[in-house]
């Protein structure tokens, strides 16, 4: 799902008694503007297959189905794994991933949202007993983006002693998946 | 205006005067985007689970706000009350929370969106899950919360529902708050809002 036309903020400007206008400044600046915030940039990006997590390491995950991207924003043939808003403004981020059921799930499961390499926001779950498989689900955070340079990723991290996976449960239980959406202008 | 329609996304083109129609367009917009349909429900009276290893949807029993029953039937029927129905296709987002009773020391509980009544009891339909595990001891109640994105085209509906494995369980039921304020630590409560197209 790709839409447009805006890939830019609307820009808001004030009206003098002397300008004359035209339809112009009623479709950009109006129409066009209230449009923005019911397309909103969006993407919505999913993993769906398996992705080994060796234990005591940050692995980032590359994504490989983009089931919304309204702006292009993720280019998967240069880095499947970054997210690069193309629109400045604060985003919201919704984030979640499944460790696959092995039978005794033990130590850290963690899941952080990454921007620009570093991590910045992380949710965690410790084990103290047997448990058959793990979901750090449905968190949400926000972050500013410059609508440049920054970008998001997300990465998953374990401690059990022995490689995991994250792993697809059905289609709306998926290994992993990150919604990203244009909240306002700071 | 109206929400159970979404407004017509138009253009101002070369040409095009003022006139009623087009500003009547250009509000219906505007309200849209200012206030797109959305609702919240929540569950005050204590759920009772009656069996470890099932899942339950949760029966909500009060509105808190339902901005689409005012043009016809809202999100949340009172015939269906363990239902949010979208009346306008596109995204929405889903915030919603569960109390665990006290008593439910040990094993692990689900939080999930259930959709557009496919069986709860397969784990493979959920969405949005949670889970958490209380290792017992003492650790009181707990609450749990999450947030999930949906598209949704007219019609279709989401439950909330909850599931434990009953490891250690004692008893099994979500609790009923305590009500110090209309707005939070409620049994179960969930807020649905438009996003977007």
């Amino acid at each position: 799902m790709v839409y447009g036309p805006h890939v830019n903020v609307p820009d808001p400007r004030t009206y003098a008694d002397s300008d004359s206008i035209d339809y112009r400044d009623m479709d950009e600046n109006i129409f066009q503007a209230i449009r923005f915030k019911l397309q909103p940039p969006m993407v919505w990006a999913k993993r769906q297959a398996n992705l080994a997590v060796p234990t005591g390491t940050n692995v980032t995950i590359p994504w490989d189905v983009i089931f919304i991207d309204t702006h292009r924003m993720i280019d998967t043939t240069v880095d499947a794994t970054k997210i690069i808003p193309n629109v400045p403004g604060r985003y919201k981020f919704i984030f979640g991933t499944y460790f696959a059921n092995t039978g005794a799930i033990t130590g850290r499961k963690v899941m952080w949202l990454k921007k620009n390499g570093g991590f910045t926001r992380r949710h965690e779950r410790r084990f103290s007993n047997t448990n058959p498989d793990c979901r750090l689900g449905a968190r949400a955070v926000t972050q500013f983006m410059n609508g440049t340079t920054d970008y998001v990723q997300m990465a998953v991290f374990q401690e059990q002693g022995t490689s995991q996976n994250i792993t697809q449960v059905s289609n709306t239980e998926l290994a992993a998946y990150m919604y990203m959406r244009w909240e306002s202008v700071t | 205006m109206n929400k159970l329609a979404l407004p017509d996304l138009r253009s101002w083109n070369a040409g095009d005067g003022v006139t009623a129609e087009r500003m009547n367009l250009l509000q219906d917009m505007m309200e849209f985007a200012i206030a797109p349909p959305e609702c919240k429900v929540i569950r005050k009276a204590t759920f009772s689970m009656g069996t470890a290893s099932t899942a339950y949807a949760i029966t909500f029993d009060n509105r808190i706000m339902d901005n689409v029953a005012a043009f016809g039937t809202g999100a949340w029927p009172s015939d269906t009350p363990t239902r949010l129905y979208a009346r306008v296709p596109g995204m929405y987002e889903f915030h919603y929370s569960v109390r665990w009773n006290s008593a439910l020391e040990g094993g692990r509980r689900f939080m999930f969106l259930n959709p557009d009544g496919l069986s709860i009891g397969s784990a493979a339909n959920w969405f949005g899950t949670t889970e958490t595990i209380a290792a017992g001891g003492g650790d009181g109640n707990e609450n749990q919360s999450g947030t999930i994105p949906w598209y949704m085209n007219t019609g279709q509906f989401v439950e909330l529902g909850v599931f434990f494995d009953g490891a250690g369980v004692a008893s099994a039921s979500l609790i009923s708050a305590t009500v110090e304020s209309p707005d939070y630590r409620f049994a179960a409560s969930i807020h649905m809002k438009w996003v977007s197209f």
